[in-house]
């Protein structure tokens, strides 16, 4: 992946940052976790201009973890299982449900989720 | 529109009965209640009662329930909760009793809901998430997530439309088929003018933008 490339969703990831303590809160984290996946799909996917869903990232973590090598691989679905906690926590707290202790399960996902998205970008710096 | 009970199908009858039985009112809302949704879509149901039902854990009120048949999205509310100006004056209320159908129960606070400044702000602070969003990231987004966050954005400014003229929201396919059809498509772009965005110029300079870059890529 090009040095661009990764910058681009280095910089997405950087802005997962914020708790989830509001409606607005969780709206957000919704709309981050698409621009993710949008900037995901679009440097690694050879197809990424034909898609017609918006894939929830946890499933564009999932599917571009197959096409990985294996340590790889292993924290594109590690990310994919946080990414989904995330959602899940984030949704409950968009109906208005807050929950001190899942604000702080959202921000452990949250946390995890982007140590192992900067660690697969920087092995995509080695994949030449 | 007209508010028309759902077919109820035996196994969402015998679902709702089973799992609703110490409600006191449940009243269908949404799409489906007035046969507007997907096949897919989930079945609103408002439940009032002094616990909440089983699916519901503690401390909440809103829960996500799926059967190999069907999918409610189910919310319960306190028979105490339902004289307070918090509920009269939500959304949620507004819509549930102008458009909802009673399977159990008489609602007589329907006629007691009134659009509270707190839910327009509430909504507007959505709007305003929203429109946030569009400007940090369209542009950079592929086709169907722009299209999927351009489409909520337009329907959050519709909703808050709505409050803000003191009006009960309506259902989803409703706001679509009412922008399609351009109904108050002007009033709906003032509002959102008067957020600082260009409603039109999202739903259709970026898609157009958007598209136009795909068919050179």
């Amino acid at each position: 992946m090009s040095e661009s490339a990764r910058a681009k969703i280095k910089k997405v990831v950087d802005e997962l940052g914020g708790e989830i303590e509001s409606g607005e809160d969780a709206l957000r984290v919704f709309g981050r976790l698409d621009a993710l996946a949008s900037a995901i799909l679009s440097y690694t996917s050879p197809k990424a201009k034909k898609i017609t869903r918006a894939t929830p990232l946890p499933e564009v973590l999932r599917r571009v973890a197959k096409t990985q090598g294996s340590a790889q691989g292993k924290l594109l679905k590690r990310a994919a299982r946080k990414a989904k906690t995330l959602l899940a926590i984030a949704e409950e707290v968009s109906y208005g449900e807050l929950d001190p202790e899942d604000v702080s399960r959202a921000e452990e996902a949250r946390s995890e989720l982007c140590d192992d998205l900067y660690a697969w970008i920087e092995g995509c710096a080695d994949d030449k | 529109m007209t508010n028309r009970l759902p077919v109820r199908f035996d196994s969402f009858d015998r679902v709702i009965q089973r799992m609703l039985k110490d409600c006191d009112e449940i009243v269908l809302f949404g799409s489906q209640s007035l046969r507007q949704g997907r096949r897919d879509s989930d079945w609103d149901v408002l439940c009032v009662g002094d616990i909440p039902p089983y699916p519901i854990k503690s401390g909440s009120r809103r829960v996500r329930w799926h059967s190999h048949m069907f999918s409610l999205d189910l919310v319960w509310t306190s028979r105490s909760e339902l004289r307070s100006s918090n509920w009269l004056g939500s959304e949620l209320a507004g819509h549930v009793a102008k458009y909802g159908s009673w399977l159990r129960g008489e609602g007589d606070w329907r006629t007691r809901t009134k659009v509270s400044s707190h839910a327009i702000l509430a909504k507007r602070r959505r709007v305003e998430v929203r429109i946030d969003f569009q400007r940090a990231y369209a542009s950079g987004l592929l086709e169907p997530y722009l299209v999927k966050h351009v489409t909520l954005l337009r329907r959050d400014i519709q909703r808050l439309s709505y409050l803000q003229n003191g009006l009960p929201v309506p259902v989803t396919p409703y706001l679509d088929s009412e922008w399609r059809e351009h109904l108050d498509r002007d009033a709906i772009c003032r509002v959102a003018n008067s957020l600082g965005c260009d409603l039109e110029k999202a739903v259709f300079g970026n898609l157009e933008d958007t598209v136009s870059n795909y068919r050179k890529g």
